[in-house]
């Protein structure tokens, strides 16, 4: 008997099997899938639920002064007299609060324009106070 | 109808209940899927009885029914097959003459694609023509010699040549 006709001999008796009563049979529930299909969505669920580190939007603002700023070192408050001294001490440090202000204001609500605007506006003061006294 | 009475019709449609399990048993196996598998069979075929033209056999109408609602139901559940398993629950209380080369069968089956033994079934244990068994897996009938074709070199490779 070759393969085909052995194929179909035991192919009639698998039918002839498959009408009678079928052996009892019971529904198990494979563990390893299961487990392993509630990890990937478990990680799923941690990665994307994971905070990502969002980009300061103070940078890019502090970015477009920081040419002006590189100034300020320049400049030499030693030929001052000591009220032009006191005058930009006191004028600078008002404007670094400002700006420290518009910082925070900025970093807890991003999107915001209100708050980049203020944020500008306080580095361009810090900006023209710098120029002003260099002359 | 064709020729038949629908009362007759009836009958022998009844009569074919060891042919729709013999069928989807054969496709899905001994488990939950072939018991679900055959009463939705007959539910398809008592709602299609209008569409019998009584031009071919009762048996071919219901063979081909019972092979297409066994191929869908095994597509339908085939995520669920990763996470629910039917297994032997008490051993075999009619295991018949030819039990261990039945159940070395079956396990080599459970190795094939639905389309293969689908095939397999119609051609080697129904012993239909390839006309027929391309009609009830719903391919072309050089598909199905394809699939048969295949089911046989795997069966073989699967089983080594002993059967």
């Amino acid at each position: 008997m070759n393969w085909e006709e052995n194929l179909e001999s035991a192919a009639r008796s698998l039918g002839a099997r498959l009408e009678r009563p079928a052996p009892p049979v019971r529904r198990r529930l494979r563990t390893l899938p299961i487990a392993g299909g509630l990890a990937a969505v478990a990680v799923a669920a941690l990665l994307a639920a994971w905070p990502r580190p969002r980009p300061d939007p103070v940078a890019p603002i502090a970015a477009e002064y920081a040419e002006a700023f590189r100034l300020e070192a320049l400049l030499d408050q030693s030929s001052w007299d000591p009220e032009a001294r006191r005058a930009f001490t006191e004028a600078m440090s008002r404007i670094d609060r400002a700006i420290e202000a518009s910082h925070e204001a900025l970093r807890r609500d991003p999107a915001n324009p209100v708050h980049a605007e203020l944020c500008h506006l306080a580095y361009d003061a810090k900006a023209r106070l710098i120029r002003s006294y260099r002359r | 109808m064709g020729t038949a009475e629908p009362e007759q019709l009836h009958d022998r449609i009844v009569e074919c209940a060891p042919l729709v399990r013999r069928v989807v048993r054969g496709i899905l196996g001994f488990g939950h899927d072939a018991e679900d598998a055959e009463q939705e069979s007959f539910a398809q075929i008592l709602a299609s009885l209008g569409r019998f033209d009584g031009r071919g056999s009762v048996e071919g109408w219901v063979r081909c029914i019972a092979a297409r609602t066994a191929i869908r139901l095994r597509r339908r559940r085939r995520w669920a097959r990763w996470f629910v398993q039917d297994e032997p629950a008490a051993p075999d209380p009619d295991p018949g003459p030819d039990a261990e080369r039945i159940a070395r069968l079956l396990r080599a089956l459970e190795r094939l694609s639905v389309q293969e033994r689908a095939v397999f079934v119609m051609k080697y244990q129904e012993g239909r023509s390839f006309a027929e068994v391309a009609e009830a897996v719903g391919c072309a009938e050089a598909t199905a010699r394809s699939y048969a074709f295949r089911a046989s070199r795997k069966l073989r490779r699967i089983l080594g040549g002993a059967l």
